[in-house]
């Protein structure tokens, strides 16, 4: 036995330093400073990553991921010197903060945040701007073919009453359940942004209830959803404003219509931030100053048809993200909130509870 | 008797040295590299996992000290809500799910397989392929070719419609019913590549004795054909079960993400509702349990098929 380690362990450890070896980063290059850019997929277009590498004379490398928990895992796992800029939404960032994830940002390296627009300076998710600047922002709705609800209400019913929708096919969101759960509460009467454990046990036992309608397909988060409307696979799903907004632009719907529930719904903003340990934060600063100008602002929203939080950028928008549809009325304001943000023991109760609804 | 003990030492001492540097760097060069591969991504992520969980569930989800038994009682259904039978019910539904996919996979791999091997040699390899090449294919691209046949709108989904089997309005998919299409399809290569070797190797002059005896056709199978394939089947059965078992992209894709599997069940755990501790811990005992089936297996393998149990 002794023998056979022996025997091992030599060309084991020799083949490990060479897999380590060939795994080591090749040593930076001082020529040409690099962005490593952390991004929902599809988030950003190509034209505005050129225009950033001309006037920084550097190189941008884009990786993407398709949810929080992914990009705060990995964050987690080393990430956070990895990447320069990362894109979480805004109910995250107080738990990154929490978890020593970001660094505060150089504001005097910002000018271009007095861009801003005044409800999204300050916000209560990151008091003082000090961690994040707002990238994009929207709401979360319920969209549906219009042929086939003639005289739909403006309601969370349509996915919990079967009254409103007896037969048509619907699904909700997954993934962390948050905007499920909220839906559930504020159909409920107990607010989309409950946070009680007997709140989140109604909303589940509806949930439970709904399921079991034989028109619920599943649950599938925004973007597919849109798809799903538009092939004709569901005629109900929770989306995006964004979602529906490229797809109406470019007619391809499905002549979808997408409401705010009066029942109230979720408002988010996508931030940039910088992780704790990031490579270049320097260059980091500069590329979230080059994001909120005018130009870039109006750029990357005409491209993701998602709200801009930038003032300055307004003249030079697409007309649908000026329309209601992106920038909901004063009276519609007053039904959207922030999800609040979840730890310890209240997150691990809200865990079992999610997950034993899918159980 | 001292003649024995000193032909050893009648060898010059140098040669032997050398010969065992020649000897050390041939092993070097062939199974450096794979044992270093298997050392760095199977010992060192399971040492890590197996670390984790046994720790504390943070405010986050991620792990933290002191060191705890807590995520393997969560395994067992005790949670901060009290006791719960998901965990049980997850477990039978991907047991389920694993085993009526075998099921099915075993039902339609006989006839495949006999159907080649009844062929022209020069044929076999090619109608082979003809089974193994979707396989070459990513899962998910193939699963989301599924989604466009079975979905309300396709054709198919039209006639069932159309046959009152699916309410109006709804398609084929999403149902527990695509979900076991989706998962047979996947895996049946698995299941008639083995198979296929088995019965390559079939002695046909028992089944010939055996029409000698009038024994009738499906005493014939039983008798002198299953018997022979049986090695090839239970490699085939392991195969296939294992990755059934744990497969979430089908029950994703084609059963609409309605109810959680036991792989996804341990995903969420790293991602959706962290808690990282738990997750490992259910990685751990869902690891025991296969190895356990697999040993098991190995056995009844070797008792059955003469020791050919070579696919372990």
């Amino acid at each position: 036995m002794k023998r056979l380690i022996k025997y091992i362990s030599l060309p084991a450890l020799t083949g490990l330093a060479i897999i380590v070896g060939l795994a080591a980063p090749p040593p930076a290059q001082a020529a040409t400073p690099t962005l490593y850019l952390f991004n929902w997929s599809q988030y950003i277009p190509e034209s505005l990553i050129t225009e950033f590498e001309i006037s920084c004379s550097c190189a941008v490398v884009e990786t993407d991921y398709d949810s929080n928990s992914e990009m705060a895992a990995k964050l987690k796992a080393g990430g956070d010197s990895q990447y320069d800029v990362v894109v979480p939404s805004s109910y995250y960032i107080p738990q990154l903060v929490h978890e020593g994830l970001l660094q505060k940002l150089d504001k005097s390296q910002i000018p271009n945040a007095k861009n801003l627009l005044p409800q999204f300076q300050n916000p209560a998710y990151d008091p003082n701007d000090q961690y994040s600047m707002p990238y994009q922002w929207g709401t979360t709705g319920v969209a549906y073919i219009t042929k086939k609800f003639p005289a739909a209400p403006d309601s969370w019913g349509m996915m919990f009453n079967p009254k409103d929708n007896p037969s048509q096919p619907f699904e909700l969101m997954g993934g962390s359940g948050r905007d499920t759960i909220g839906a559930a509460c504020a159909y409920l009467g107990l607010g989309f942004d409950c946070n009680t454990e007997a709140d989140w046990l109604k909303a589940a036992a509806l949930i439970k209830q709904t399921m079991k309608r034989p028109n619920f397909t599943g649950f599938v988060d925004g973007t597919p959803a849109r798809d799903q409307l538009k092939s004709g696979a569901i005629d109900v799903g929770m989306v995006f404003n964004g979602d529906i907004a490229t797809c109406e632009s470019d007619g391809s719907c499905n002549n979808a219509t997408f409401v705010l529930p009066k029942q109230g719904t979720e408002i988010w903003v996508d931030t940039m931030a910088i992780p704790a340990h990031a490579p270049d934060p320097q260059l980091a600063l500069e590329f979230i100053n080059f994001i909120l100008d005018a130009h870039s602002g109006a750029e990357l929203s005409n491209f993701n048809d998602y709200g801009s939080p930038n003032a300055a950028s307004v003249p030079q928008l697409q007309s649908i993200l000026t329309s209601t549809l992106i920038v909901p009325t004063d009276e519609q304001m007053k039904h959207l909130m922030f999800l609040p943000p979840l730890a310890g023991k209240q997150l691990a109760v809200y865990n079992q509870i999610w997950t034993a609804i899918r159980q | 008797m001292p003649s024995e003990i000193t032909s050893d030492k009648t060898k010059p001492a140098h040669a032997a040295r050398s010969e065992n540097m020649a000897r050390a760097i041939r092993l070097w060069i062939t199974a450096g590299p794979g044992l270093a591969w298997i050392i760095l991504f199977l010992i060192v992520p399971s040492a890590i996992l197996l670390g984790i969980g046994f720790m504390s569930n943070g405010d986050y989800g991620s792990p933290h000290l002191p060191l705890t038994l807590d995520p393997f009682k969560e395994v067992a259904g005790f949670s901060i809500l009290g006791w719960a039978d998901g965990n049980l019910i997850t477990l039978l539904r991907s047991l389920v799910q694993s085993f009526i996919a075998t099921f099915i996979t075993v039902l339609l791999a006989y006839p495949v397989v006999f159907f080649i091997i009844t062929r022209r040699p020069e044929i076999r390899p090619l109608l082979l392929l003809f089974v193994i090449l979707p396989s070459w294919t990513n899962q998910v691209v193939r699963a989301y070719a599924w989604v466009e046949l079975l979905g309300p709108r396709a054709p198919l989904s039209g006639l069932a419609q159309s046959l009152g089997l699916i309410p109006p309005n709804l398609g084929l998919m999403p149902t527990n019913f695509s979900v076991l299409i989706g998962l047979t399809y996947n895996y049946l290569p698995y299941m008639v590549v083995p198979l296929y070797a088995a019965a390559e190797k079939l002695d046909w002059s028992l089944v010939e004795a055996g029409r000698d005896l009038y024994a009738s056709g499906p005493r014939l199978f039983w008798a002198a054909v299953f018997p022979q394939t049986l090695p090839g089947l239970l490699s085939g059965i392991i195969l296939v079960a294992i990755p059934a078992f744990g497969d979430y992209i089908v029950p994703t894709l084609l059963g609409g993400n309605r109810v959680l599997m036991m792989g996804s069940l341990i995903a969420s755990q790293f991602t959706e509702t962290p808690n990282w501790p738990y997750g490992a811990a259910l990685t751990i005992i869902m690891l025991l349990f296969t190895c356990g089936g697999l040993i098991v297996f190995r056995r009844m393998t070797k008792r059955l098929g003469g020791g050919d149990g070579a696919m372990l």
